[in-house]
C-alpha cells in the first residue's frame, strides 16, 4: 500500500512510502485490537455481574430459609417453654409421675437444638412448609 | 494544498484526537477501577468487623451462662449434695423403689461431690486440668472464644485473597499505562519517523485497552467482595442465633434451678422421714436430675468447638464460603 504522505526517509533506513504503509498496518491493527479488547472486557464483565447476582441470591436465599427456620423454631419453643413450666407448677402439687413427666418434657426439648435440623436447606424448607412439623 | 494532503492532513487530526480521547478515556475508566476496588476493600473490612463484633458478643454470652453453670453447681447441686450426704442412710432405702411409678434416680454421691468440687474449683480459678469434666465446663466458659478467632480468621483469609488482588490490580491506576504495549507501539512508531498523529491514536488506544481490562479485573473484585459480604453478614445472623440458643439453655436452667433450690429448701426444713416425705423428695431428686441434664447440655465441646449441634453454624457458613469457581445455577 502506498501513501501520498509526504514522509522523508529516517534513520532506519525505510523509505517514506513504506514506513507510512507500515504505520498504517499498526494504527489499523491497534484500532482492530482495541474493538476486539473492548468487546472482550464488556462480555466478561456481563458475565461477572451474573455470577455475582446468582451467588448473592443463592446466599441470600438460603439465608432467609435458616433464619426464618431459627426464628420459628425459637419462637415456638419459647412459647412451649413457657406453657411446660407452668404445667410443671400445677404438677409441683400434684403426683410425681405427672411432674416426671413435664420435666422430661423440659430436658428433651431443652436438649434438642434447632440448629441440629440444619443439616441442609431442602430438608429446612422442607420443615417449613409441613404445617404439621414439630418444632 | 493537494487534496490528498488535505485528506491526510484531516485524517491525521482525527487519529490524533480519538487517540487523546481514548486516552482520557482510558485513564478515567483506570482511576474507576482503582476506586471501585478501594471502596469494594472498606465493605469487606467493615462486614469482617460487624461479624467479629457478633463473635465477641456471642462470647461473652457463653461466658455468662457458663457462670451461671457453675453456681448451679456449686449452690444447688452443693446443698443437694450436703442433703443427701447427711441422710444417705434413709435414702439409701429408697433406692430401686418406684414413686407413682417413677423410678427414684440413682444417687452417686461421689460423682455428685466431685462435679460441685470441680465447680468451686473453677469458680475459684484453680482447674485441674486432668479433670474431663471440668475440661468440658471451661470450654463451655471459652470455646467461643476461639471461635470468634476462627471466624474472624475466615473473614480476614477473604480480606488477605483481597488485599492480594488489589495489590495485582494496584498497577491498573496507572502504572501499566506507563510500561504497557502502548508505549512500545509508539516508540517504534516514532522510531520510524511517523508523525504524532497516528502514534497518539495507538497510545490512547492503548490506553483505553488498559482501562477496560482494569474495570473487569475491578469488577472481579467487586463480584468476590460483596460475596464476602454477603457470607459475613450470614455468619453474623446466625451467630445471633446462637446467642438465642444460649439465652434459651439459660433460662431453661434458670427455671429448674429456682424450682430446684425452693423444692431442696422445703425438703431442708422437715425432719426427714422417708416415708412422710417421699414426694417431696421424689420432686426435688426429679428437679435435680433435669437441672443436671441441662448442665450436660453444652455449647461448645471439650476442644472449644461448637458441638455437632451448633456446629452447623460453621459448617453453613463453611458451605457458602466454598470457593466461587463454580456459581450456583
Amino acid at each position: 500500500m502506498s501513501t501520498n504522505l509526504p514522509i522523508s526517509s529516517n534513520t532506519t533506513g525505510l523509505s517514506g512510502p513504506v514506513a507510512a504503509e507500515e504505520v498504517f498496518d499498526r494504527v489499523v491493527g491497534a484500532v482492530r485490537e482495541w474493538q476486539e479488547t473492548v468487546a472482550v472486557e464488556a462480555t466478561k464483565q456481563r458475565a461477572i455481574a451474573a455470577e455475582e447476582a446468582r451467588w448473592l441470591a443463592a446466599i441470600e436465599a438460603d439465608r432467609e430459609i435458616l433464619l426464618t427456620y431459627l426464628d420459628r423454631s425459637f419462637d415456638e419453643r419459647a412459647e412451649s417453654f413457657r406453657r411446660l413450666f407452668e404445667e410443671l407448677d400445677r404438677a409441683m402439687s400434684g403426683d410425681t409421675t405427672h411432674v416426671a413427666d413435664v420435666l422430661g418434657a423440659i430436658t428433651a426439648l431443652a436438649m434438642k437444638s434447632p440448629f441440629q435440623d440444619l443439616k441442609d436447606v431442602d430438608t429446612v424448607t422442607a420443615n417449613l412448609h409441613d404445617p404439621n412439623y414439630g418444632w | 494544498m493537494p487534496l490528498p494532503l488535505v485528506v491526510a492532513a484531516g485524517g491525521l487530526a482525527v487519529a490524533a484526537v480519538s487517540g487523546v480521547a481514548a486516552g482520557v478515556d482510558g485513564v478515567r475508566r483506570s482511576r474507576d477501577a482503582s476506586g471501585r476496588v478501594s471502596r469494594a476493600k472498606k465493605h469487606v473490612v467493615s462486614a469482617a468487623s460487624r461479624a467479629e463484633s457478633a463473635w465477641a458478643e456471642a462470647d461473652r454470652h457463653v461466658r455468662a451462662y457458663g457462670d451461671l453453670q457453675l453456681h448451679v453447681q456449686v449452690d444447688t447441686l452443693g446443698a443437694w449434695a450436703s442433703w443427701l450426704e447427711e441422710n444417705e442412710r434413709k435414702v439409701r432405702d429408697f433406692e430401686g423403689h418406684l414413686v407413682d411409678g417413677v423410678a427414684i434416680p440413682p444417687f452417686d454421691l461421689p460423682e455428685l461431690k466431685l462435679q460441685v468440687i470441680e465447680a468451686e474449683r473453677m469458680l475459684s480459678g484453680g482447674v485441674s486440668a486432668g479433670i474431663a469434666g471440668v475440661l468440658a465446663r471451661q470450654a463451655a466458659l471459652t470455646g467461643v472464644h476461639s471461635l470468634a478467632s476462627a471466624g474472624t480468621g475466615t473473614a480476614i483469609s477473604g480480606l488477605s485473597g483481597a488485599a492480594a488482588k488489589s495489590a495485582t490490580l494496584a498497577w491498573l491506576g496507572g502504572g501499566s499505562v506507563a510500561a504497557g504495549g502502548s508505549g512500545v507501539a509508539v516508540g517504534t512508531i516514532m522510531l520510524h519517523g511517523i508523525a504524532v498523529a497516528p502514534a497518539l491514536l495507538t497510545f490512547g488506544l492503548g490506553l483505553n485497552v488498559q482501562g477496560h481490562r482494569a474495570q473487569t479485573r475491578a469488577r472481579e473484585f467487586e463480584k468476590e467482595s460483596r460475596i464476602e459480604v454477603a457470607r459475613l453478614k450470614s455468619q453474623r445472623l446466625l451467630i445471633e442465633r446462637l446467642e438465642v440458643r444460649v439465652e434459651e439453655l439459660e433460662l431453661v436452667l434458670h427455671g429448674l434451678d429456682e424450682r430446684a433450690s425452693e423444692a431442696l429448701d422445703e425438703l431442708q426444713q422437715v425432719e426427714f422421714d422417708p416415708a412422710g416425705h417421699v414426694e417431696l423428695f421424689m420432686r426435688v431428686a426429679l428437679l435435680i436430675e433435669g437441672l443436671r441434664e441441662i448442665l450436660a447440655t453444652r455449647v461448645v465441646d471439650e476442644a472449644g468447638v461448637l458441638t455437632p449441634e451448633s456446629e452447623q453454624v460453621v459448617i453453613i457458613h463453611r458451605t457458602s464460603t466454598a470457593s466461587t469457581t463454580e456459581a450456583p445455577t
